[in-house]
């Protein structure tokens, strides 16, 4: 009987889409899924039964938990980069609270929101809300070697609130055991370097307020600043970006050990699905 | 010909017609409800329980992990690159060699064979235990200007080296031999891909790839079986040369002296 109404649903859709000739633009929004045709072979294939809401993941403030995959981007914003890796399965998530990941520029309150019809200021509440969607590779002037024609070389994290309406505090930590290194001579990032070689890079914190000092040995989860909006311009004034951690992963990569390494970054975002997720689950 | 005349004219229209599409998907920015909308359809959730969720990870591809393997540097390719260098400045008759190292322009136009050292004690901002506790080539630019204010973070089997180049710029370079592989399949692909069009600095003849970033830019290089990433970050990366351009980091690279030559021997 289910398989009748999808061949007479089809039938309905194919008949709408003839008629619709010559009609409007596609939807660039609009994503082409490769599930939906009918396989003429398997007409009624078996769907599993949906899960209830109840059975998925969920952060302290009862929301599901969602992420749009890796290397797919907001509609005009860049190529991406689609990179499922998990580079370093055991980190501990940036943020201690509940943490969005979603994209600085292209949105509301981003210096290009307006291309997506995404007009208003940065505490527009779907910013602060999952899905999660990546920003590696994300369009910009600069060329970074996973992203050749110009790309954001890390991934932007909004905090738990928005801290213009909240006026919250919320800290970044230490994902692994490492040592903060070149504190003292970088007016903009917090590097953190681990005994086995990878390197993060924390960027936006509140630079005159940090909880860790040059050299520290710090521990996993340790407090290392506040999520702020510290930048600067090209006469190296403090001058505001949005409210959000951008953080980077440098990792010595080779493809195999016949090959030199690339000491570089890498797109982190599963690594922070996977942090968020064990964050999620109390791991 | 009036058919042939009737395509033309057909095509023609086509044409026009896509790019009125296309511009008016330029004037018209898509509706932010829309856009919303089609992420929340193609996000995937969690399943709550462990079991469903490993398999769903592996059904995602969430399970693509890399893994990193320990790695110790090539200290006789190390020693190599000292004799020859201490070789060509024997034949040049030029005395500096290990103890002294001459101070290069920031982009010379050809960089001398090998790799010199330096004494640590000749490095007046970087502490000596720092130096001893890297266990990896420390490897710095030889540049006098730099090199007077490098400071080392040591660590086993990585370190760090930063120094401020002057009000509005700054030099970091880290190492480890320690290397990352596998993950996904595409990745690998992709990486393997990366890996047949590197560059060649001078002198030590190590392959190179340069990166731009929000601060500045990145030479990752690789060395002695090590990997190396110089980053230059500057107040105003698009206006200053130093991060704008290649040839000052390329310059910087092409003149690293060793900070640790008793690592493989040396004095």
């Amino acid at each position: 009987m289910r398989s009748l109404e999808k061949l007479l649903l089809a039938a309905l859709m194919s008949f709408s889409l003839a008629a619709c000739d010559g009609g409007e633009a596609p939807d660039p929004t609009d994503t082409p899924s490769p599930e939906d045709p009918l396989d003429p072979l398997d007409p009624d294939p078996e769907e599993p039964d949906p899960m209830p809401e109840e059975e998925f993941l969920t952060d302290a403030e009862g929301r599901v938990f969602s992420y749009v995959p890796a290397g797919d981007l907001l509609p005009n914003s860049g190529p991406g980069h689609a990179d499922p890796t998990i580079y370093r399965p055991d980190i501990q998530f940036p943020l201690e609270d509940a943490a969005f990941l979603n994209s600085q520029v292209y949105r509301y309150g981003g210096s290009q929101g307006s291309i997506n019809g995404m007009n208003g200021g940065q505490c527009a509440p779907s910013n602060y809300d999952y899905p999660w969607q990546d920003t590696f590779c994300e369009s910009r002037s600069r060329s970074q070697i996973m992203c050749p024609t110009g790309g954001h070389e890390g991934v932007d994290i909004r905090a738990a609130t928005c801290i213009p309406d909240s006026g919250a505090t919320h800290w970044a930590v230490a994902v692994e055991d490492g040592r903060i290194v070149g504190l003292e001579d970088s007016k903009y990032t917090v590097k953190l370097q681990t005994a086995d070689g990878t390197l993060y890079r924390y960027l936006h914190l509140k630079m005159d307020a940090l909880a860790v000092e040059d050299g520290e040995f710090v521990t996993k989860g340790q407090r290392i600043g506040r999520v702020f909006n510290d930048f600067y311009n090209s006469a190296g004034e403090r001058v505001p970006t949005t409210y959000h951690l951008h953080f980077e992963m440098y990792q010595n990569y080779a493809p195999d050990e016949f090959t030199d390494p690339v000491f570089d970054q890498v797109n982190p975002y599963m690594t922070l699905v996977s942090a968020y997720e064990r964050k999620l689950r109390g791991e | 010909m009036k058919k042939l005349w009737l395509a033309g004219l057909g095509l023609a229209a086509l044409s026009a017609g896509l790019a009125a599409g296309v511009s008016a998907q330029e004037r018209t920015p898509p509706d932010p409800e829309a856009v919303e909308a089609a992420l929340r359809e193609k996000a995937q959730r969690i399943p709550r329980r462990e079991l469903a969720s490993a398999l769903r990870a592996a059904a995602d591809n969430r399970d693509a992990r890399a893994q990193t393997i320990s790695g110790r540097p090539d200290l006789e390719a190390v020693r190599a690159d000292l004799r020859l260098s201490s070789e060509a400045d024997a034949e040049s008759g030029d005395q500096s060699s290990l103890a002294a190292p001459r101070s290069f322009a920031t982009a010379p136009s050809a960089p001398p064979p090998g790799i010199r050292a330096v004494e640590s004690r000749r490095l007046r901002r970087a502490a000596p235990a720092e130096i001893e506790r890297a266990q990896i080539p420390v490897l710095i630019p030889a540049s006098a200007d730099v090199r007077d204010r490098i400071k080392i973070y040591g660590m086993e089997n990585v370190y760090t080296a930063t120094a401020p180049i002057d009000a509005e710029a700054t030099l970091s370079i880290s190492g480890t031999c320690n290397r990352v592989v596998g993950g996904a399949p595409e990745t690998i692909a992709m990486r393997r891909r990366l890996a047949e069009q590197p560059r060649r600095l001078g002198g030590t003849n190590a392959a190179y790839f340069i990166s731009r970033n929000d601060f500045g830019a990145d030479l990752s290089f690789s060395k002695f079986g090590c990997g190396y990433v110089m980053t230059v970050e500057c107040g105003d990366p698009a206006a200053d040369a130093r991060c704008a351009g290649d040839d000052y980091l390329i310059g910087l690279a092409n003149s690293m002296i060793l900070a640790n030559p008793e690592l493989a021997g040396g004095e």
